[in-house]
């Protein structure tokens, strides 16, 4: 079975709809809007994978929203990673707010614990590592229509293992060091998915949004992330809030004491892909 | 309180004896007799619905025509002189002797030019004084005809947005707010069938083509015992019945679609047909595009009503009426179309002349579906459908005392889900649904300066298997799940849904009225989306969502002016919601087994003044409505369980309808609308997150849109009008003053500047020109 894309497509249509139906008449400007200021809150931007890393644990803080973005470090927190086997790093700040792993490697199936001291206070999260499932192929393909600003798009195709729920979290990034005719690649969280419906089928997944621009040339990097459920709700959370939602919010992480951000153990697979003179 | 059967019983034996008993009081003296009969429209034969008939020799004496255009009273045997008027129609005068039962049709004749009413008849109609019913607004059709709209296109949903404490859910939308309820808490009939999704093209437009409807009634909370299954309004539409006397062609071409409507006799005076079609073109422009994908789009509505009755006799009636309206979207591989099916079958029968029978079957489905279609197609259908039987009965006693009582049993189905991918499929549980209801209501004339009508609801809502029901902890786990066999009751509520309003007459121009009622809800929308979105799912009430609960209180006072010239009523409500329904943060409602694990439970309260007021008759007439009003909800795992505003809280809502008649051939009109922003969520804070900037959030519905305002213009040229024949231009202005609206407000990184984040309006519609051709042959 073939299938693509997220169920939410119907989003897209709907709002690609609106958008060609009332071209005509719509616009679209910047506005100024009084927004109240928020007090900092600790953000916690923390992962572990099972490649060679760096990985690290961000500590930052909250601005507000009219601010520039210039987000003040924490420094001077104590950070320390754990598995279910024993195994403690407690982590050292190599940048100020920017915490490293170096004495642990993720390994697939262990569970790994976040704990974060910041003067007293303590913040603290659990993820287990996944699998991986290797990418199989990267099509590239054409695509028409002034509806869509990308010409080109990718189709990832993976195997997904039965019987067991998986969760990907997939992201593209172009590696040339120049941008190629002067498009800007702007950073995303990439692009989730659930088997929830395609569980042990080949996927062959093309991503339509957050997916930067791509021109003939570019060599792009795609990573299948294989993360756990929490982390997927935290990435749908996430771009639900770019929709017409009226339950907008902070979204869901599997952070304690109201801290923002999360803390993944994940898995990973890369490939590249040259795109094509068709 | 606990509701038992043997309170229900008593309950019930109370308000029947109570009929009897003042029956039994006005029947001691002499004979009495009744007349009755069917009030027409001379020319086409459509029933007239609420005209009143009144007794000039006993004043306050009078009545109201049904839906279907019957009366009915009794009276003192007697010479009368009995009168019925109509809003734009002539009133009409006839001398009775009852000496026995009479029977007495009216065919009221359209008035040939209402310019030439420069005195008005003495007694105009003060139904809006008298009538006990309050919160309520009735809109004729023709009424609306010189209202502009978007697009040319005629809309009664969106000309009840112009009524006081009736809110746009949005630019251009269909979809409305009713005293602070949100939009799936107005109850839609049409000709008894519940539409389930009223909008076509996602809200620009309802799905009632108003060349098929002849009569719009909205009840704001303190609707009649005999609708039930929504907490905040009901809107009841009746479609024509169509010309009994002669064959009429008639349509109109406008930019977005044309309407073609075709009726008359299927035998003359004793039955007729009516059938309308609506379709829009929009799509056909699209082929003329070079690009491919906009070439290959699909995007266009279609409604057809069609309906038929017959008279078998003077005491029995039947009609059968139909709606059928599908919307198709289609982009790329990506599919999307929706529409609602309904089916009604009444019978008219009078037992006596006191008593009048109607008895519906019902139907009504509503499926949307959602194909991606490339390689392989994958397909999404959902779709709720309904079965019901309802029978009422109105029984004339005397002038001042009417009983009205019957039943309704609805089944339901409701697929929530069934994904169809290649030779796969999958399905979330199907659920199954029993609802049946019992109700009586006694109208009654207590004095010259008091009525009162009363009334009890008592329904049972079941939810009955097969299917898995699941059991969630606070944080929306599931705890267990319990399968259950084929038509096992899983969970049944049973509620009393009693009623109560008072009028009491200061003067012969003003009244003031009081009303309590409870009100009940067991379907519910799931949506989170600020718009009408055609995916949205019905949830019926089970072991986890508990039925919605309204209680509302309001208090009128009704003053008319100049001999009913002018009209103007205050009314102030409160209405306090149990088990009102909201999201988690971040709930996931698409195709979602678990979607009740996504719902919290909270209370809601909302208050208001509505202010109205009209000028009926003349060159100029209009109307100017304003509404302060407040809605509030309260979630234990939102805002800390505080109380916060409701998306559809609308602190001011002003409405002004001007319609000037310049010369017997040219109409002008105007609206202006104001209203005070939705309560929307916009970011306080944001941070940066694997190099993005991500918005953080305090608060649900902590801010407010820009205040939304717009005025429209129309202009109608009769170009040509004889006694057969009709042709008419209308040209209109949407927005005419280019006001930029905020349909949407994001917060998103500034692209020419990645230090920075911006905030950015979208604007639906600015200023939109429309002109149609309307014709009758």
């Amino acid at each position: 079975m073939k299938a693509k894309s997220r169920f939410n497509a119907h989003i897209i249509l709907i709002v690609a709809t609106l958008t060609f139906v009332t071209g005509l008449w719509s616009c679209q400007k910047v506005i100024q809007v009084n927004l109240n200021s928020a007090a900092p809150q600790l953000v916690i931007d923390a992962s572990i994978s099972d490649q060679p890393g760096p990985d690290t644990v961000t500590l930052s803080q909250t601005v507000n929203f009219n601010q520039d973005n210039i987000f003040p470090p924490v420094t001077g927190a104590t950070v320390v990673i754990s598995d279910n086997f024993g195994n403690i790093d407690t982590l050292k700040e190599v940048d100020p707010g920017k915490y490293l792993v170096s004495k642990m490697r993720g390994i697939p199936g262990r569970t790994y614990f976040l704990n974060v001291n910041v003067n007293g206070a303590l913040y603290s999260a659990t993820s287990t590592m996944p699998f991986p499932v290797p990418i199989d192929s990267i099509a590239v393909e054409k695509i028409s229509g002034q509806l869509i600003s990308n010409k080109l798009r990718l189709l990832i195709s993976f195997h997904d293992p039965k019987g067991i729920e998986n969760y990907y979290r997939i992201l593209e990034k172009i590696l040339n060091t120049q941008p190629i005719d002067g498009v800007i690649q702007l950073p995303t969280l990439g692009n989730i998915l659930t088997d929830r419906l395609l569980d042990g089928t080949e996927i062959n997944y093309s991503a339509i949004s957050n997916q930067p621009k791509l021109v003939v040339g570019d060599t792009v990097l795609v990573s299948l992330q294989s993360v756990d459920k929490n982390m997927y709700n935290y990435f749908r959370t996430v771009q639900q809030n770019g929709s017409m939602s009226t339950t907008l919010s902070n979204p869901v992480t599997n952070l304690t004491n109201g801290a923002l951000g999360y803390f993944s153990a994940y898995s990973v697979r890369t490939e590249t892909v040259v795109i094509p003179d068709f | 309180m606990k509701i038992t059967p043997k309170i229900i019983k008593s309950i019930l034996c109370v308000i029947v004896l109570t009929g009897i008993s003042v029956s039994a009081a006005y029947s001691q003296s002499q004979n009495k007799y009744i007349i009755s009969g069917i009030v027409k429209d001379a020319k086409t034969g459509e029933t007239l619905i609420g005209a009143s008939i009144v007794i000039k020799e006993l004043p306050g004496t009078g009545v109201t025509t049904n839906t279907f255009g019957f009366y009915s009273m009794k009276l003192p045997e007697g010479t009368y002189t009995v009168s019925t008027q109509y809003i734009g129609y002539e009133s009409k005068v006839e001398k009775v002797v009852l000496n026995r039962d009479v029977k007495l049709d009216f065919n009221l004749h359209e008035k040939a030019n209402e310019l030439q009413e420069i005195t008005i008849t003495n007694s105009r109609k003060n139904e809006n004084i008298t009538s006990v019913q309050m919160g309520a607004q009735n809109l004729n059709v023709k009424e609306i005809n010189n209202i502009p709209v978007i697009f040319g296109e005629k809309d009664v949903l969106k000309t009840l947005q112009l009524l006081p404490g009736i809110q746009p859910v949005g630019e251009g939308n269909s979809g409305f707010y009713v005293r602070g309820g949100a939009s799936d808490q107005n109850l839609i009939l049409l000709d008894g069938a519940t539409v389930f999704n009223a909008s076509h093209l996602l809200g620009f437009f309802s799905v009632f083509n108003s060349d098929a409807i002849k009569d719009v009634t909205i009840y704001k909370g303190d609707a009649p015992a005999q609708y039930g299954g929504r907490i905040s309004s009901v809107v009841d539409i009746r479609m024509n019945d169509g010309n009994d006397e002669k064959t009429i062609v008639s349509g109109g071409i406008g930019l977005i679609d044309s309407r073609l409507n075709v009726e008359g006799p299927i035998v003359k005076d004793r039955g007729s047909f009516i059938v309308s079609v609506r379709r829009t073109y929009a799509d056909l422009f699209l082929k003329l595009s070079h690009d491919s994908i906009t070439k290959n789009s699909r995007l266009y509505f279609y409604d057809l009503n069609a309906k038929a009755n017959y008279r078998i006799n003077d005491n029995n009636r039947i009609f059968l009426s139909g709606y059928l309206g599908k919307d198709v979207l289609g982009i790329s591989s990506f599919g999307l179309n929706w529409g609602n099916v309904a089916g009604t079958f009444r019978w008219n029968h009078l037992f006596s002349q006191q008593l009048f029978s109607n008895t519906s079957l019902i139907f009504s489905n509503y499926k949307d579906e959602i194909a991606l279609d490339r390689n392989n197609s994958l397909n999404i259908v959902s779709k709720i459908q309904n079965f019901s039987l309802q029978q009422d009965f109105q029984y004339y006693i005397n002038p001042g005392n009417t009983l009205k009582f019957g039943y309704n049993s609805t089944y339901y189905e409701i697929i929530p889900g069934a994904l169809t991918s290649g030779d796969s499929t999958f399905n979330l549980t199907n659920k199954y649904c029993w609802e049946n209801a019992v109700y009586v209501s006694n109208e009654l004339t207590l004095s010259h300066k008091l009525k009162t009508e009363y009334g009890l609801r008592f329904t049972s809502f079941s939810i009955i298997g097969p299917g898995a029901y699941y059991t969630y902890d606070s944080q929306g786990n599931t705890m267990d799940t319990t399968d259950y066999a084929a038509g096992k009751f899983i969970k049944t509520y049973f509620n009393l849904q009693p009623r109560v309003e008072f009028t009491y007459l200061l003067s012969g121009t003003s009244s003031v009225k009081a009303s309590y009622d409870r009100n009940i809800q067991n379907l519910h929308l799931i949506s989170n989306s600020t718009t009408s979105n055609p995916t949205s799912l019905w949830l019926p009430s089970s072991n986890n969502v508990k039925p919605e609960i309204a209680d509302q209180v309001s208090l009128g006072y009704y003053r008319n002016f100049k001999r009913n010239k002018y009209e103007f009523s205050a009314e102030i409500y409160y209405k306090k919601i149990q088990n009102q329904i909201d999201y988690r943060n971040g709930a996931q409602l698409n195709f979602n087994e678990n979607v009740e694990s996504q719902l919290l439970y909270g209370i809601g309260r909302a208050y208001g003044i509505e202010l109205y007021a009209k000028k009926n008759v003349g060159k100029f007439t209009g109307w100017l409505s304003y509404t302060l009003s407040r809605a509030e909800q309260r979630f234990a795992l939102i805002n800390d369980g505080h109380y916060y505003p409701s998306t559809q809280d609308r602190t001011h809502d002003i409405s002004i309808v001007g319609i000037y008649k310049v010369s017997p051939k040219w109409t002008l009109s105007a609206t202006w609308v104001y209203y005070t922003g939705n309560a929307v969520t916009f970011p306080s804070g944001k941070y940066s997150l694997d190099g993005t900037v991500v918005n953080y959030y305090t608060e649900r519905n902590g801010y407010r849109m820009p205040p939304y305002h717009r005025l429209d213009l129309s202009a109608t040229w009769i170009r040509k009008k004889t006694a057969t024949r009709e042709s008419s231009w209308t040209f209109s202005i949407y927005n005419a003053y280019d006001r930029a609206n905020a349909y949407t407000i994001t917060f998103q990184p500034d692209p020419n500047n990645p230090q920075r984040t911006e905030a950015i309006q979208t604007t639906l519609f600015k200023i939109v020109p429309s002109i149609t051709y309307n014709f009758k042959l």
